[in-house]
């Protein structure tokens, strides 16, 4: 599946508990590199196989956030700028997958949340190889990338 | 409860609390260097707080969520003994806590 | 005894109410061949949606359905056909809402006047079996009418004219065909114009009998049985309330006494119960307010809030079986305390009826949340505002309401909803108001995939008049134009309205947005 001798698979998230989960089950098939915001992703991306994404980065700071406030709030919270800065938290690991994607990485994504079927078809529509498991599952992460690779 | 309600509940508690619990060795005695991280999913959740404090927070009054109140109620009680590395406490807070992650999984998906 | 004889004139009320337009129908014409397909199908669409014209049907029919309108006149035709056919077969079984099935079709589409016929003997067998009831066959005998005077070429017009015979032979002669013979026969038939008037008398007399009906279904509404999904069902306007009612009963009862003692009850049953469950158990149920007294509080709050005649202990069988549990458990303190091993089983069994109902409660709490973005609540929307006073005044030239399939659902109380779109469309109207026409106004609803994968339902409110509007402006207006609850009904839904350039056909759309709840689960 991976050109690497031993691949690499970028975490993603806005604490360690994704660089903790994969340190102790997912080490034996991957090597573990772990970010914690948009910027360190893109700067990592290069040179990995395989990416683990955290969807939700509410511990992240407002600087370090992807997409624009203002605008979210005007075109979908009425105005509420608290509230899209939260929106942008929930949903902050897709907009990284998104800014990974433009910048060219395409690697196989897997994200541990329990999205629906509908929801999931269209980031795979937008990104690509995209995959979800719903809980952390070492075994089920693992088949889902090589599904996608 | 709202979607999102739900959705944050199944997150925040059900996700974090089967962390090792889903992925912990079957059989055999429950490896010690899990222990610290399994006291970290049921006593210290992303946020610092036990993931009973936290169920209390977002779950909705229903009927529903009590039986998950008295699995988590359960898995407090377990706390020394799993701290201790005890094994069958640990197998027995592992065997709970899947259970509220699999309801906080199917409630979060009947709120969609 | 069928409900159609407990209450005699609500099918009447329910077509004097209902709109299908009888007054307007002998003396319209066809739409004008020559009309470009989009003005035809403009023209038709104002038939039915703004004038309630029956004729409407022709109009409709007549599109070409190798156009797009052609295909959306179809199409809708189809949609509303199935509801009106139900609404017959409702009428023949003496169902008193059968009004509710009209109503939902009027909103879509005109009824194929082919089916006055089952509509007529409909009533007409429910007249022979009410015979203290004149006012079915008088509905019958307008139904047989319209059927005749719509369709005159149909096979079965003169089994129409000899049905409508026996129930009224004054008034079939005037609908007698040439030539026919008998009494009808020896007459000279009479002169157009007299055919013309008939309608004017028989809308004259479905507003007395509306008038009249309306005191008795107020007189009979009291006596009104009716489950909370059915009120729930056919008020929308009431979702908020049950949804408050449906929650508090839930917290307050069904969660804190009843499922807080689900472990303990399994351990009693089991034989496995410690000293401190018994306690806990003892406490809950039969500690403080007795568990009838609250039962009775909550269902005494929804007759408070939601009427009088709501009864749910006899018209809801869950809330039913409900009541029997909870008194079943009040009825076993002492012998739970004695240790039977019966009342420990049946505790079990109260228990788990319980736990159903709150089961049933969570999932109508949720659908009354889910509204269904479509073109019935389109309709609603602007017939609500077209009557309107003011709205109403101004002569619209054209209403366009689109819809997909299927409707996408939001999270958002659908009387909320309506809330928020009324206000847009009767700033809408009034704005076209002033300009020159043709004045337009559209309704129409899409999709939008959010980069976050998400989806947000966008419905555009456009119109005609050129006058500028930004989103600041509708901001700044709210306080003055009703729409500071449009923007507290967005904020708590996580919605947003916007205004959007003119795309050609129109001079602006106002959007409003909410996310799209997913329903394919």
């Amino acid at each position: 599946m991976y050109d690497a001798v031993v691949p690499r698979l970028l975490v993603i998230e806005d604490g360690n508990e994704y660089e903790e989960f994969a340190t102790l089950f997912l080490a034996d098939r991957f090597e573990v590199v772990a970010v914690h915001s948009a910027a360190e992703a893109l700067e990592a991306a290069p040179g990995t196989d395989a990416m683990l994404i955290d969807l939700r980065f509410e511990r992240a700071r407002d600087e370090d956030l992807l997409g624009d406030a203002g605008e979210a709030a005007a075109r979908l919270f009425a105005g509420d700028l608290e509230r899209a800065r939260r929106w942008l938290k929930e949903q902050q690991g897709t907009l990284i997958l998104g800014a990974l994607r433009e910048a060219g990485h395409d690697q196989p994504a897997v994200f541990v949340h329990d999205f629906p079927p509908r929801r999931l078809a269209n980031l795979a529509r937008l990104y690509g190889r995209v995959g979800a498991v719903p809980t952390f599952d070492a075994a089920a992460i693992v088949r889902t990338l090589e599904s996608l690779a | 409860m709202t979607r999102d309600e739900a959705t944050r509940l199944a997150h925040d508690v059900g996700k974090y609390v089967a962390r090792i619990a889903r992925n912990a060795p079957a059989e055999g005695p429950f490896p010690a260097a899990l222990v610290p991280m399994l006291v970290k999913d049921l006593y210290a959740l992303p946020g610092g707080k036990r993931a009973s404090e936290r169920f209390v927070e977002l779950a909705p009054d229903e009927v529903a969520m009590a039986p998950l109140h008295a699995a988590l109620t359960e898995i407090d009680a377990l706390e020394e003994r799993v701290r201790a590395g005890d094994d069958e406490a640990c197998r027995r807070a592992c065997v709970r806590a899947l259970e509220v992650e699999a309801a906080l999984r199917a409630y979060a998906r009947e709120a969609r | 005894m069928s409900s159609m004889r407990r209450h005699p004139l609500s099918l009447v009320l329910a077509f004097a109410l209902a709109p299908l337009g009888l007054a307007a129908c002998a003396g319209t014409e066809p739409v004008d061949g020559g009309l470009s397909g989009a003005s035809q199908w403009a023209a038709a669409r104002a038939l039915w949606h703004i004038d309630r014209d029956p004729a409407a049907y022709r109009a409709w029919i007549e599109i070409d359905p190798a156009t797009p309108e052609g295909r959306e006149a179809h199409r809708l035709l189809a949609e509303a056909e199935p509801h009106y056919r139900r609404g017959i077969e409702r009428v023949r079984g003496g169902d008193p809402e059968a009004r509710e099935s009209f109503e939902r079709a009027v909103r879509i589409a005109p009824m194929d006047p082919v089916l006055y016929l089952p509509l007529a003997r409909a009533f007409r067998d429910q007249g022979r079996a009410d015979t203290d009831n004149p006012h079915l066959f008088i509905r019958a005998a307008e139904y047989y009418r319209k059927f005749i005077a719509l369709v005159p070429h149909d096979p079965r017009t003169e089994e129409a004219r000899a049905e409508l015979a026996e129930i009224d032979p004054e008034g079939s002669r005037l609908f007698a065909p040439p030539g026919e013979v008998g009494e009808a026969a020896s007459q000279p038939l009479p002169a157009p114009q007299e055919v013309a008037t008939w309608p004017l008398w028989v809308a004259v007399a479905a507003l007395a009998l509306a008038v009249a009906a309306i005191g008795l279904l107020l007189w009979r509404s009291r006596e009104r049985l009716e489950s909370l999904d059915s009120l729930a069902e056919r008020k929308p306007e009431l979702h908020p309330a049950i949804h408050y009612l449906v929650s508090s009963l839930r917290h307050e009862l069904l969660k804190h006494r009843i499922g807080a003692v689900g472990s303990a009850v399994d351990a009693l049953r089991e034989g496995r119960a410690s000293e401190a469950q018994i306690e806990f158990l003892r406490g809950r149920l039969y500690g403080g307010e007795p568990l009838t007294d609250a039962w009775h509080g909550h269902l005494a709050a929804f007759r408070r809030a939601l009427g009088p005649e709501l009864d749910l202990h006899r018209a809801d069988k869950h809330f039913r079986a409900g009541g029997r549990a909870i008194e079943a458990i009040a009825k076993l303190e002492k012998r739970l305390a004695a240790g039977d091993a019966r009342a420990f089983e049946k505790l079990s069994t109260a228990h788990a009826t319980l736990r159903e109902l709150d089961k049933r409660l969570g999932q109508l709490a949720q659908r009354l949340v889910r509204t269904s973005v479509d073109g019935a609540l389109f309709r609603d929307v602007v017939d609500a505002v077209r009557g309107e006073y003011a709205a109403g005044a101004v002569q619209l030239d054209e209403v366009v309401i689109r819809s997909p399939e299927p409707a996408p659902f939001v999270e958002v109380f659908r009387v909320d909803l309506v809330l928020v779109l009324k206000n847009v469309v009767r700033n809408a109207i009034l704005a076209v108001a002033s300009e020159e026409p043709p004045r337009r106004i559209g309704l129409d609803v899409d999709t939008h995939v959010e980069l976050t994968g998400e989806e947000t339902v966008r419905i555009h409110v456009r119109d005609t008049c050129p006058q500028e509007l930004t989103t600041e402006d509708i901001y700044a207006r709210r306080m003055s134009r009703g729409l500071g609850l449009v923007t507290a009904a967005l904020s708590r839904y996580d919605g947003a309205i916007q205004v959007e350039p003119a795309d050609g056909e129109w001079a602006k759309s106002v959007v409003v947005r909410f996310f799209r709840a997913y329903d394919e689960e």
